[in-house]
């Protein structure tokens, strides 16, 4: 009896240990379809503008590439807190009076389909000097001084995307700002008027606005055809969440607009396709794309300008983060990547630059 | 490993109890199914990077 | 005929217990854990001393640890050293003492013959002076080369221990040291090489701009892989390091064991693990589509099909390290049942282990190591702090004699292999 259940459970081991193992091979393979449900087609209805007019206040986030990776390899790697960064803001002979940032801001027109306007501005820069020469040459001081832009979206915590936010504030201390979940409480004091010696940043003019944080996982309305998403990105230099904007432009389809784009931008279009009305459709690009952005590489890259055709996306517009080296690859795999003017400081026709604006609709 | 029970245990991979076996591949089978079923809860999260 | 001693000094070791269970598997654990921290505090951590986890710059030096220890104790059985030193010197003393060759072994190797000989006299990509001399920042050229220096050692560190697991170290187990080492090291070496150069070289085809069109396939596998990328390769190279590994440390061999002729025994162990490692590689790919989605292609971070497959590897190595805890400080788990039974549970034992490691290592490495929160961050790799615990382990069993919860009492002078026959 004793020997016949040794057997049974020798038996019985051998066996579930070939069948754990060839249930393992079969549902990884042939009946994989069983387990994974199909993707979900979005049906959030976030409504239809008109147009969207997209107006690049800046996109040279800093002017010296090596001298940026190497402030952050000083600093002890790209794990560091980027709020106790020295980021090199003298003697950098490309910067702007040897200061080696300079910010992303770009201005968003919204025209809804009853004709009335609204100004969304994404991002706020980094260097303030620099930022408040950029918001002076395409009339930003002043739409904000008579309060003509309706809010301020945050994508991420990133210092070339939000350190200038001394420059928004100083003009408009009470806009209402809109920021991604993920946010840190250093984010938090800048705004309400904190000062990073070490990082050379400030904020004099406390924020005394509505202050709205945007969960991940869910489609939020913004305007009429307008709308942001969140994703839960961790990103370098210890920033967490970024969110992108998604438009309906009627009889055109969606655009998504950017800042960087570190959750990618295939995952935002697949999370738009998934999540919104019409997500089959990706009518255009705008924005930072972050592939190459200190003109690194990886297959990965290539992967993906061999992917985004099927998208069917007609205008893409890119620059900042995104590389020139990329749209170089872009444009020669035949996407339509739009020209720049490479004024006011951006270094390359390639893409769109600091002052050019590309139109939705 | 001692020589003298390798050997033993090398004898005792010869005689399979099939009725154990099938039993065995059926539960292995369902073991396995429930390990993804965990996994796959445990390593979820909609938007994680 | 052989000396025990010379050419088998981890199999013929007399290893009595000095503690009992379970306290000896928690000492050995803890003994493993601080020098792990050690070393990764000084070596690794971002917030440390040299901060080398950057991470792939790190992670080469790790990678050719592995290796070197495999040459010290499987390839060459500790050829140099001379049998009195190791048998009369405290563990402590041979442990440090080994552990610092290995450091300038891997030194050399990666200094000497990779960064100023072969990066600069046959491929360009090893070496960092060249890359940053074509005008390259020189983070992007660190990374860069260490990938494909680590992915020599990766490879090896798979084919090596072939030798010795599946094929008994035949038609070899006859050489006195250090023939038999240096015939093994270059057999092995060879068959790495070739491996590296199919596996690894083209994805430097599409690193650089232009192409290399000229000096390296266009990557082979991109159609059926939905990548570019030599991630693909590096995740099942990886799941064959533990496949094999597994065959030793968990499995006792089995079922090639049964198998009385050798080198048949070794052909069929060879394609058993390549099937193992695929297995586990497809598995692992599977259970990230169950959690997250089917991969995307183009897609970066968690969707990416390269970081999927990259990630199948760093959770294999999880699968080892809590076999490896198991065998090396906890006796590989309960023996009073029958050769399968015991099997069975200790794999229960590792899967149950592996999904508790992988839940405290997401939780407590951005704190207690210095990585990157998220699954897929460029600096969240597992891998490194894997490995190099892995290592350190290794440096305790093998040069150390798993002191102080054993003790080497001697070696054995008769042994008798697998089928019961005496080794000469």
């Amino acid at each position: 009896m004793g020997v016949s259940r040794r057997g049974f459970l020798k038996g019985l081991a051998l066996g579930g240990t070939t069948g754990y193992l060839a249930m393992a091979g079969a549902s990884s393979t042939v009946l994989k379809d069983v387990f994974i449900p199909p993707a979900a087609v979005g049906d959030f209805d976030i409504g239809t503008c008109k147009s969207v007019k997209c107006t690049v206040v800046s996109e040279t986030s800093w002017f010296n590439n090596k001298r940026v990776v190497q402030d952050m390899k000083d600093a002890g790697g790209l794990l560091v807190n980027q709020y106790i960064i020295p980021w090199s803001n003298t003697g950098v002979k490309e910067g702007y009076n040897g200061n080696n940032a300079g910010g992303y801001s770009a201005l968003i027109d919204l025209e809804l389909l009853d004709g009335s306007k609204k100004k969304i501005l994404l991002d706020c820069g980094w260097n303030t000097e620099w930022m408040d020469e950029c918001f002076k040459r395409e009339g930003v001081d002043k739409m904000l001084k008579n309060k003509e832009i309706d809010v301020l979206v945050l994508s991420h915590e990133h210092f070339d995307h939000f350190f200038g936010v001394e420059s928004v504030l100083k003009n408009c201390p009470d806009i209402p700002i809109i920021v991604p979940k993920g946010f840190y409480k250093e984010g938090f004091d800048l705004l309400k008027g904190a000062s990073f010696p070490v990082a050379h940043l400030k904020n004099d003019y406390p924020h005394t606005g509505p202050l709205e944080v945007r969960e991940s996982g869910k489609v939020h309305p913004l305007f009429p055809g307008c709308a942001t998403i969140s994703f839960d990105s961790a990103i370098i230099c210890r920033v967490l969440g970024e969110q992108g904007l998604v438009f309906n432009v009627k009889d055109k389809g969606l655009v998504a607009i950017t800042g960087c784009c570190h959750m990618g931008i295939i995952s935002f279009l697949e999370e738009i396709k998934h999540r919104v009305k019409g997500g089959d459709k990706i009518y255009g690009i705008q924005g930072g794309l972050h592939i190459s952005p200190f003109e690194d590489w990886d297959p990965q890259y290539d992967d993906l300008i061999q992917a985004l055709p099927s998208y069917g996306v007609e205008v893409l517009g890119c620059n900042h983060c995104t590389g020139y080296l990329t749209a170089e690859k872009m444009i020669l795999a035949g996407l339509p990547v739009v020209q720049g003017t490479a004024r006011f400081r951006s270094k390359k026709k390639l893409f769109l630059g600091n002052g050019d604006q590309i139109v939705f609709g | 490993m001692d020589e003298n029970k390798a050997l033993e245990a090398k004898k005792s991979w010869m005689d399979i109890n099939w009725p154990g076996f099938f039993a065995g591949l059926v539960l292995g089978a369902g073991l396995f199914y429930i390990t993804i079923r965990i996994i796959s809860a445990l390593m979820f999260s909609r938007t994680a990077a | 005929m052989i000396s025990l001693k010379n050419e088998m000094w981890l199999e013929s070791r007399i290893m009595e217990n000095k503690i009992a269970q379970p306290l000896r598997g928690i000492i050995g654990v803890l003994f493993s854990s601080i020098i792990f921290y050690i070393l990764w505090w000084i070596f690794m951590d971002p917030r440390g001393i040299l901060k080398w986890y950057t991470p792939q710059y790190g992670y080469m030096y790790i990678r050719w640890i592995l290796i070197v220890v495999i040459w010290q104790a499987y390839v060459f059985n500790f050829w140099p050293f001379s049998l009195k030193w190791r048998e009369n010197t405290h563990p402590v003393i041979t442990g440090a003492v080994l552990m610092f060759v290995n450091f300038a072994v891997v030194g050399a190797v990666i200094w000497g013959f990779f960064y100023h000989f072969l990066g600069i006299y046959s491929i360009p990509y090893l070496s960092v002076d060249k890359l940053v001399g074509k005008g390259m920042t020189e983070f992007f050229a660190r990374e860069y080369s260490s990938l494909a220096i680590l992915m020599f050692a990766a490879i090896a560190s798979w084919l090596s221990p072939i030798v010795t697991v599946c094929f008994a170290n035949h038609p070899w187990q006859n050489l006195k040291q250090p023939e038999r080492g240096i015939t093994i090291f270059c057999v092995t070496a060879l068959l790495s090489i070739l491996a590296f150069l199919c596996l690894m070289h083209p994805h430097y085809h599409v690193l650089f701009w232009p192409w290399q069109e000229y000096a390296a396939a266009y990557p082979w596998w991109a159609n059926f892989a939905h990548t570019l990328s030599g991630n693909f390769n590096v995740g099942w190279v990886m799941c064959g390091t533990v496949s094999i590994w597994m065959l030793e440390v968990t499995f006792d061999r089995y079922p090639y064991i049964l198998i009385k002729n050798k080198i048949r025994r070794g052909v069929v162990g060879f394609i058993g693990v390549l099937l193992f490692a695929i297995l586990l590689f497809v598995t692992f790919n599977f259970i990230q589509d169950l959690a997250w989605g089917p991969a995307i292609d183009g897609a970066k971070r968690i969707l990416a099909p390269d970081w999927r497959y990259q990630h199948s590897g760093e959770l294999a190595i999880m699968m080892l390290i809590p076999a490896m805890i198991l065998n090396f400080y906890f006796d590989n788990g309960p023996k009073k049942y029958s050769a399968p039974v015991n099997i069975a549970l200790r794999m229960i034992i590792i899967i149950v282990s592996t999904m508790v490691f992988h839940w405290l290592y997401y939780k407590f490495s951005p704190s207690i190591l210095g990585t990157q929160a998220a699954y897929s961050h460029p600096q969240q790799f597992p891998m490194a702090p894997g490995i190099l615990f892995i290592c350190v382990m290794l440096f305790h069993n093998w040069f150390m004699d798993l002191w102080p919860g054993k003790k080497r009492t001697g070696n054995r002078d008769v042994m008798l292999d697998d089928d019961g026959e005496e080794i000469l």
